[in-house]
């Protein structure tokens, strides 16, 4: 494929990803609107610090969402990534259930932490208790399952993570140090972590060939 | 580093998942190995030279060349 040709593919493929992007963006808007949905009263007694965390657990319901709807149709998913003929990714719709699993439990731990002042304690407990413990075997599973290449990807995710989060600590350190106004808290410092990898992690499978534009 | 898998593969008439089960791998493994996106574990590369009865350097290509340093 000549460098043209190619340039003009990628375009095209941009522009399908941000296309329902839009469409999807305009539609939600548009809804809320004139269905009255009171975002504002609704996020009005949140902290600004738990916000964060709460986009982060919106972010790993979407993950779920596509992960379980990727592994009820793995046809569609097998043409997406435009595999070979006669491959599909039916062995791998476990390993999608388990993700999806597992970005789940992380959405109700973030989520329990930035509706707490909506829970009563006890639940809020309850709740941010099943979502540790439900992440930390879910990824010990998804570990356990693994094969050299998913091990790979996540080592040099966390690596990445680690390599830019640090920097991020040091900013905190030399504010905490240095100002009075300190602007982290522990959820923005988690919602942060898990923002880098999960850029982290999209870098490190597209490095290997596997994230396809739509 | 370059690689023959995907010839061996198809002369062989297995799929990517396929040659994935045998070698007890995912299927993008396989995949990333063809397309030269992921070099192998040396316990792999030597699992594969084994199924298609070949030497690992019949499979991976290295091009790398050793200096005269005296």
């Amino acid at each position: 494929m000549n460098t043209l040709a190619a340039k003009e593919k990628k375009n095209a493929s941009w522009k399908r990803l941000i296309l329902p992007m839009g469409i999807g963006a305009v539609v939600g808007y548009t809804a809320m609107h004139f269905g009255h949905v009171p975002v504002e009263r609704f996020l009005s007694g949140i902290a600004p610090d738990h916000l964060a965390g709460m986009a982060m657990g919106l972010l790993a319901l979407v993950v779920a969402l596509g992960c379980f709807a990727g592994s009820l149709f793995p046809a569609s998913v097998a043409r997406s990534y435009g595999i070979g003929p006669g491959e599909d990714v039916t062995d791998e719709t476990t390993l999608m259930r388990w993700s999806a699993l597992c970005a789940v439990f992380y959405a109700l731990f973030l989520l329990t932490l930035g509706f707490t002042g909506q829970l009563t304690d006890a639940a809020a407990g309850t709740f941010a208790v099943i979502g540790l413990i439900g992440a930390v075997a879910t990824n010990a599973y998804l570990w356990h399952r693994y094969d050299e290449l998913w091990r790979e990807i996540t080592a040099q995710a966390c690596v990445i993570t680690f390599t830019l989060f640090h920097y991020v600590l040091m900013a905190w350190a030399a504010l905490a140090v240095l100002t009075d106004s300190i602007g982290f808290g522990p959820v923005s410092v988690l919602s942060v972590l898990l923002g880098i990898f999960t850029g982290a992690s999209i870098y490190a499978t597209a490095k290997r060939g596997m994230v396809h534009m739509p | 580093m370059e690689n023959r898998l995907k010839g061996l593969r198809e002369a062989a008439a297995w799929s990517q998942g396929e040659l994935a089960r045998r070698l007890g791998v995912s299927r993008q493994t396989i995949n990333a190995v063809e397309t030269d996106k992921y070099d192998p574990s040396l316990p792999l590369a030597l699992r594969m030279a084994k199924l298609f009865e070949v030497p690992v350097t019949d499979i991976f290509i290295d091009r790398w060349t050793p200096e005269d340093v005296t």
